[in-house]
């Protein structure tokens, strides 16, 4: 309890540090929120200047960067420039779509990587080992949006058995079916490359932990086999898997950025993207500090998550592991 | 119980593990043991040969390609010939040629990278988990500050003051990628910190050094093979993801990750050209990954029992 | 000479803008390959569509009801074109909120809150062109029920002129000294100077409802949520708009023109990526697709239920040039680059003639075009001998240089559209034989719209130049003093200056000509920038949907209105 109290405060410093180098790093980057109106001819510098002005981006940096800091603390996130709407309404309406997204995707990634890797660690036939080897390896060699547009073209240009984009059909209520049916291929494209690289961390952690003094000591003990495996390899074999699901949950945000795109899902990747290219400040900055924030926790659960798959592990040894 | 082999589990790394292995190869004989282990792995073997093979292409690169690489020509989107073996690309180039070139660039982008990362990655991640207090709380927060920063703006603001050739890609990609592997490893490192045979060694007052050098870090091996063979994927994919917007290898240069990106407009007319990149990457990844699965294997002996 | 109509002068001007584009006499052989085809009154025929019997007269003519999906790749953020540099904005700007006149598809004004378009001929634009008067309907309502009235007009202008609004686009609108309101149904416009273009500016402004705005700050007006959600005068109302996937339409019941709209609803879909755009048009779960790829509209014409309308536009692709900077600055240099650039080969081989090659801002049968300027086909002896008169000599690398100045230059090109880069590549590969060196340089497009062309911060870059209907585009080539939008090259010449502003002062067709036609002399001769060929422009609609008609004037959702489905 006191080292999450800890932990939670050292938080702040954190996303202070982080706010400083985002913000900096988004208002330097070149271009600003007037490029959208640089294709038109009839646009003179004078207006630019003048909307540059009205947005305070002719202040120097580190006042600009207060009046934002002044604002985030109370909740007020700035106002988005391209839709003169609160920056919060517009990232957090995004970041659920991504989160549903997110959700599915991890629990099939979990779902499939997991009984994938022990199978290729423990299973007694080569040929098995071989196959979930090139499989999972082929998963992770697959570009995202080469394998979203395979998918689109094979079941829904094709075979018409899934919808070609969209997050539910267009005019119609809420239903539980139609949102599967749409959720689904998507989720599947994300949870192709977790997979791939996360039963490779599980099938490397079960070898390990198999080698191990306490297994060997159970299985010498005359324990089953199946109790072994799951008593004490599996949940030792998690490690790896809980950082990345922490690791995840953090990058949750920006991680889908391609998928939404391919698959038309209004998510926050997209968000993210035309924000950018529109440099479209405060929620650019509203939507990094969300995701900083879950790095944060996601880092946090995850250390918890040490703790409870492994008892001896003591988040607050020191130096003499005292 | 783990009390009873403790005596065997003093110096894991050295090759002495547990009861069962009674007989370990002297050191001396190690580096043959090692190939025979290795050897033993078919995959392995398999692995190398592939790896071999797609370095020799770079390096052999100018010798290897029936034609300049940007040669250019009106004759575009051609199907697969006997003058353009795999057919030309939307400016007329030799796609087999551009392949060959672009193995150079992917192969140092996916290899730099993925090293670096680990390197980095396993340090940062080693003291972190080894020391834990406040070690770990301010590398963890550095890993986390680290962790997030938007690739894009910082390829973006890097980009508009150096030039974006190969270096700049690396260097994006290992500052971005580095942090995901230190994580991995200080996980691995909190629980290997209080395995019986650290807590021995420390009980004998083995200096922290000598813990994670000799024993922490051996036992984590598996752990950053994996790293390492995976990292190898995601850079080249990476590259890819970052020439979509700007920041990757830039034209007329060519790399797999690009090869593959600019395929994508042409995915209804030219399906082809996008399989050959992908092919090439997922090939040189099985390769890696393959050899690496041998590596990790071969370099520990606890498994060999179970053979 | 001032009773020219002014309708007729800028129809002329248009048509002859657009059909020039699509010149029959540079169409390739290969018929199968051409997508821009032109006959020769009309402005644009369908090439592929069986069955695009609106453009003819309809078999069964239109039904009321049912339901168009359009798609694009585009998410709308305020729904008033000054408010906007998104396409997706002005368009359904458009269907919600009519401006007084727009385009049609022949480049003609066609009055839509007016009873009639002003010209020279009624009147309504008087003989010194200093005051335009708009005839207003009587019978048009917003949304809310309340009347449209020359109040509101007024109220419009005002907004373009209030300091401290987001508005964009103010040239013309800053020559009103006033606008006086005789009554509820006229609108009368003074100007301080002739502004000639100046109803084809006015065909992009939706009009704004002054009982709603009225009384507000211009940051209240910024925020109003108004531009979010408009009560309008057009044939849609809106409904609802999801955040990156749809808006949706319905039909404004109180439409002022008898019968329509046909369609019951029209929804904008937000499809961000172009396979699966395509995708959508071949499952039929988009109907229409605005402004497709090149690329893509050779996918579409292999479908058996869409077809597809193409049609050049009048705005040319370019390479930007930086007159300023060293080796650029020698005219030679630039005459030398235009000779190396085969635009012939590039329009017709690699884009299979979905391009038609440009060599200036003015089409070739625009009736201010002007066919004595100098021409400069694809020549490569010629380049190399003129950058050998101008003392360029190949150094040991091939590439030219004279007194430590190396012809090299960085393009500037937006990154993720591969056929941008696949004409570079051409280009750079012709400029190679004549000893000049460039390397495409990938930048995202709020780097290069929002820092190196409006700051001048590049050596040369790629993209389009604006579209308008009218041949006016003096802000490109305006001196630097004179505090254009558009001259992102620093060219200055003060003789194109002076013929450029003679035009924009008179309504006078002959003399606009006159002007014109010398500027377009000298700027061929300076070559200021590098013209490649025109844009096209391909739309695909599933055959179900009728009545749908091209949009060389720009909104294509211009005739929504007329659009019906045929199940």
């Amino acid at each position: 309890m006191q080292y999450l109290i800890r932990r939670l405060l050292w938080a702040i410093p954190t996303l202070f540090a982080i706010s400083v180098l985002n913000f900096g790093l988004i208002h330097l980057a070149p271009g600003g929120p007037t490029a959208v109106y640089g294709t038109s001819p009839n646009v003179s510098p004078k207006e630019l200047e003048a909307i540059e002005t009205r947005l305070g981006l002719r202040d120097p940096l580190p006042v600009q960067y207060i009046k934002w800091l002044r604002g985030m603390v109370v909740g007020d996130w700035g106002i988005s420039y391209k839709y003169m709407i609160p920056a919060s309404q517009v990232v957090l309406q995004r970041s659920w779509n991504t989160l549903q997204l997110m959700v599915v995707t991890l629990i099939i990634s979990l779902l499939v990587s997991v009984p994938f890797g022990v199978l290729s660690a423990t299973s007694k036939h080569k040929s098995v080992q071989y196959a979930s080897s090139v499989v999972s390896m082929l998963g992770i060699s697959i570009p995202t949006f080469w394998l979203g547009i395979m998918i689109l073209l094979a079941f829904s240009v094709s075979l018409r058995i899934i919808p070609s984009g969209g997050m539910g059909s267009i005019g119609k209520e809420f239903n539980l079916m139609d949102w599967l049916h749409h959720i689904i291929a998507p989720a599947i494209v994300l949870a192709t490359l977790r997979i791939a690289g996360w039963s490779r961390y599980v099938r490397s952690s079960m070898l390990d932990v198999m080698g191990q003094d306490f297994v060997r000591t159970a299985r010498g003990k005359g324990l089953a086999d199946s109790t072994v495996l799951y008593r004490h390899q599996l949940k030792n074999a998690l490690i790896p898997l809980i950082t990345l699901i922490g690791l995840e949950a953090g990058l949750l945000l920006g991680g889908a950025m391609i998928t939404e795109v391919v698959f038309s899902w209004p998510g926050v990747g997209r968000l993210m993207e035309e924000s950018l290219k529109g440099r479209d400040y405060p929620v650019l900055m509203g939507a990094f500090m969300m995701m900083a924030v879950m790095v944060v926790i996601g880092n946090m659960l995850a250390d918890m998550g040490y703790a409870a798959v492994d008892p001896r592990v003591r988040l607050e040894a020191g130096p003499q592991g005292t | 119980m783990a009390q009873r082999d403790l005596a065997g589990t003093l110096n894991p790394g050295a090759g002495a593990t547990g009861v069962a292995d009674v007989v370990m190869p002297p050191p001396v004989k190690r580096g043959a043991d090692f190939w025979r282990r290795f050897r033993y792995n078919r995959l392995a073997v398999i692995g190398l040969f592939i790896m071999v093979a797609v370095t020799f292409m770079a390096l052999a690169a100018p010798i290897l390609a029936p034609h300049d690489p940007d040669e250019v020509s009106y004759n575009i989107l051609q199907p697969p010939s006997a003058e353009h073996l795999l057919g030309t690309d939307d400016s007329g180039r030799d796609v087999l040629s551009r392949l060959i070139y672009a193995s150079r660039v992917s192969l140092a982008v996916g290899v730099t990278v993925s090293l670096a990362t680990v390197l980095l990655g396993t340090a940062i991640g080693a003291l972190a988990g080894a020391y834990g207090g406040m070690t770990d709380t301010w590398l963890s927060g550095l890993i986390n500050v680290m962790l997030s920063i938007p690739t894009i703006p910082l390829a973006m603001v890097l980009g508009a003051f150096l030039s974006k050739d190969v270096i700049f890609i690396v260097g994006i990609l290992f500052i971005v990628s580095w942090t995901a592997t230190a994580r991995i490893i200080r996980a691995e490192f909190i629980t290997l910190r209080e395995r019986d045979y650290v807590l021995a060694a420390r009980a004998i007052g083995a200096s922290q050094a000598r813990l994670i050098l000799k024993h922490m870090l051996p036992n984590s091996m598996p752990l950053i093979i994996v790293s390492v063979t995976l990292g190898v994927a995601s850079a080249i994919l990476a590259e890819s993801a970052l020439s979509y917007l700007g920041y990757g290898i830039q034209p007329p240069t060519p790399s797999w990750g690009n090869m593959l990106q600019n395929a994508q407009t042409y995915l209804r007319q030219a399906p082809l050209l996008a399989i050959w990149p992908g092919a090439l990457i997922a090939l040189t990844v099985i390769g890696i990954n393959f050899v690496g699965d041998g590596l990790r294997d071969a370099l520990d002996p606890r498994l060999k029992y179970q053979r | 000479m001032n009773k020219v109509v002014l309708r007729v002068t800028i129809v002329l001007a248009i048509v002859g803008l657009f059909a020039a584009a699509c010149a029959p006499a540079a169409q390739p052989p290969a018929p199968a390959a051409t997508a821009v085809q032109t006959a020769p009154t009309a402005a644009v025929q369908p090439t592929t569509a069986p069955d695009t019997s609106a453009t003819t007269a309809p078999a069964r003519g239109p039904k009321p009801g049912g339901q168009v999906v359009v798609g694009h790749g585009q998410e709308p953020d305020r729904f008033w074109q000054p408010f906007s540099g998104l396409t997706v904005s002005h368009e359904l700007g458009n269907a919600m909120n009519l401006p007084l006149l727009q385009i049609n598809d022949k480049l003609e004004f066609i009055p839509r809150l007016l009873t009639e378009v002003p010209t020279t001929e009624n009147g309504l634009i008087s003989a010194d062109g200093l005051s335009i008067t708009f005839p207003l309907r009587d019978d048009v309502m917003w949304h809310d029920g309340e009347p449209f009235t020359s109040a509101d007009v007024k109220f419009t202008a005002d907004v373009m002129m209030m300091e401290g609004t987001d508005v964009t686009g103010r040239t013309g609108w800053d020559k009103i000294v006033a606008v006086e309101t005789p009554d509820e149904h006229t609108a009368i416009f003074k100007f301080s100077e002739i502004d000639a273009p100046f109803l084809s500016r006015l065909s992009l402004v939706s009009m704004l409802p002054e009982h709603i705005l009225k009384d507000k700050t211009a940051e209240e007006i910024n925020k109003d949520p108004w531009f979010r959600a408009p009560v309008g005068t057009g044939p849609f109302m809106f409904k609802e708009w999801v955040p990156g996937d749809h808006v949706t339409l319905v039909k404004n019941p109180n439409y002022f023109e008898e019968g329509k709209p046909y369609l019951d609803t029209l929804i904008w879909k937000i499809v961000p990526d172009s396979n699966a755009l395509v995708n959508q048009v071949q499952t039929g779960d988009v109907d229409v697709a605005l402004r497709v790829s090149d690329t893509d509209a050779v996918t579409v014409k292999g479908f058996g239920n869409v077809g597809l309308v193409s049609s050049s536009t009048v705005s040319p692709w370019l390479i930007w040039v930086q007159n300023e900077i060293p080796g650029l600055k020698d005219k030679a240099v630039r005459q030398s680059l235009s000779y190396a650039l085969d635009r012939k080969g590039i329009a017709e081989q690699l884009l299979k003639g979905l391009m038609q090659p440009a060599e200036g801002w003015l089409p070739s049968d625009s009736w201010a075009y002007n066919p004595e300027a100098l021409q400069m086909p694809f020549d490569i002896d010629k380049a190399n001998q003129l950058l050998d008169e101008a003392g360029w000599v190949k150094g040991a690398d091939g590439i030219r240089e004279k007194d430590g100045v190396k012809l090299s230059f960085k393009i500037s090109n937006i990154a993720g559209q591969q056929q941008r880069i696949q004409i570079l590549t051409q280009v750079i590969a012709g400029w190679k034989k004549i000893g000049v060196d460039a390397q495409i340089d990938l930048v995202d497009v709020g780097t290069l719209f929002g820092d190196m062309l409006p700051n001048h911060n590049f050596q040369m870059a790629y993209s389009y130049s604006g579209l308008t209907a009218d041949p006016d585009m003096s802000v490109m080539f305006f001196c630097p003093e004179n505090d254009p939008g558009g001259n992102y090259g620093n060219y200055c010449n003060p003789k194109v200056d002076e013929f450029l502003k003679a035009q924009l002062g008179t309504f006078d067709l002959a003399k606009r000509k006159e002007a014109l036609s010398q500027a377009q002399a000298l700027i061929a001769e300076d070559v200021p920038y590098l013209y490649l060929g025109w844009r096209a422009d391909h739309t695909a609609v599933n055959n179900r949907v009728k009545g749908y008609l091209p949009a060389p004037g720009y909104i294509e959702l211009w005739n929504a209105l007329d659009w019906y489905v045929e199940e």
